[in-house]
């Protein structure tokens, strides 16, 4: 379990991605269809710009921007962590806890996006794995 | 390990009145996803980036006109600050729950506990089942939601005045 690659967690992905040219509210009605918590920018050729999750869409409100006019490219993060399809899943979460978030996309050798794995794709085992090479166990 | 060691400490909240547009400027400037809604520290719901996103900006709603009572989830299951925290994760587990907030035997609202918060503090084989049972069943509730239409904000408005007889224990 714990060796298990990204490219079989995401075997059946598709992932939702938008140009940088689509607006706020797009996304969010994406992210509220798909029931997804994050959207990934991409340019023509499919390679990875940025991500967009609710804590940006927040961001715009908070900035009194209209999320109607407001277009991607000026408000997701830009040049997130992301991870090629032959690495572990051990490896994925290890990412997730020292970067405190959780969604991370996962792009191949060419650069471009091939899905995004979430906190919640993981099992139990894998879990446990980080538990132990972290030591918290000892804190009980 | 008791709740009240792990949980994290809410600096603030917000009022059911408050419009939309202050309290993201809150969550944005205290830098959370979720916030607890308050009035006299009583405990009326939970208001996150997840009900913003999709209660108003893919609705395309105003977030001036738009208050928090509009778009919270009120009702709300609270664990206690002297509970054991297994016990806290069986609530998670069950409820389907990621965050919970926590009450003082008054039921005053002291802070906020997240499954993240749980992580190496209970068994392993405990977090993991409250990890997946939680995720698990939050899918079937999902699918379950989107087979009926959606409330509009005018009847949730009138909704929480009701719902909030004793949002505690829900």
């Amino acid at each position: 379990m714990t060796n298990r690659q990204m490219s079989e967690i995401i075997r059946r992905q598709k992932p939702m991605t938008l140009r940088p040219t689509a607006t706020v509210r797009q996304a969010c009605r994406r992210m509220h269809e798909r029931r997804i918590g994050a959207v990934l920018v991409t340019d023509e050729q499919d390679r990875l710009l940025g991500i967009f999750t609710g804590r940006d869409a927040v961001r715009v409100l908070a900035e009194a921007r209209d999320p109607v006019q407001t277009v991607l490219k000026d408000v997701m993060t830009r040049n997130p962590d992301t991870l090629p399809p032959g690495k572990t899943a051990i490896e994925a979460l290890r990412l997730m806890q020292d970067g405190g978030f959780r969604h991370v996309p996962v792009v191949s050798e060419e650069g471009t996006v091939v899905g995004v794995v979430s906190r919640f794709d993981f099992r139990g085992l894998e879990q446990d794995r980080l538990d132990e090479e972290t030591g918290y166990w000892e804190r009980m | 390990m008791k709740v009240k060691e792990l949980m994290s400490v809410p600096i603030e909240w917000v009022h059911p009145s408050l419009p939309i547009r202050e309290a993201a400027r809150k969550m944005r400037a205290f830098n959370v996803g979720c916030i607890p809604v308050c009035e006299d520290r009583r405990l009326l719901g939970i208001l996150t980036d997840r009900d913003i996103v999709c209660r108003l900006v893919a609705n395309g709603g105003n977030a001036d006109d738009t208050h928090v009572y509009d778009l919270m989830t009120g009702n709300v299951v609270a664990c206690l600050e002297d509970q054991d925290a297994r016990d806290a994760a069986e609530i998670m587990r069950a409820k389907a729950l990621r965050r919970l907030p926590v009450l003082d035997r008054q039921r005053w609202v002291v802070g906020l506990l997240s499954v993240d918060d749980l992580y190496g503090s209970i068994p392993d084989d405990v977090f993991a089942a409250t990890m997946i049972d939680s995720t698990i069943v939050r899918a079937h509730q999902h699918s379950a939601a989107a087979q009926k239409s959606r409330q509009g904000p005018s009847h949730r408005a009138l909704a929480w005045r009701t719902e909030h007889q004793d949002p505690y224990f829900g």
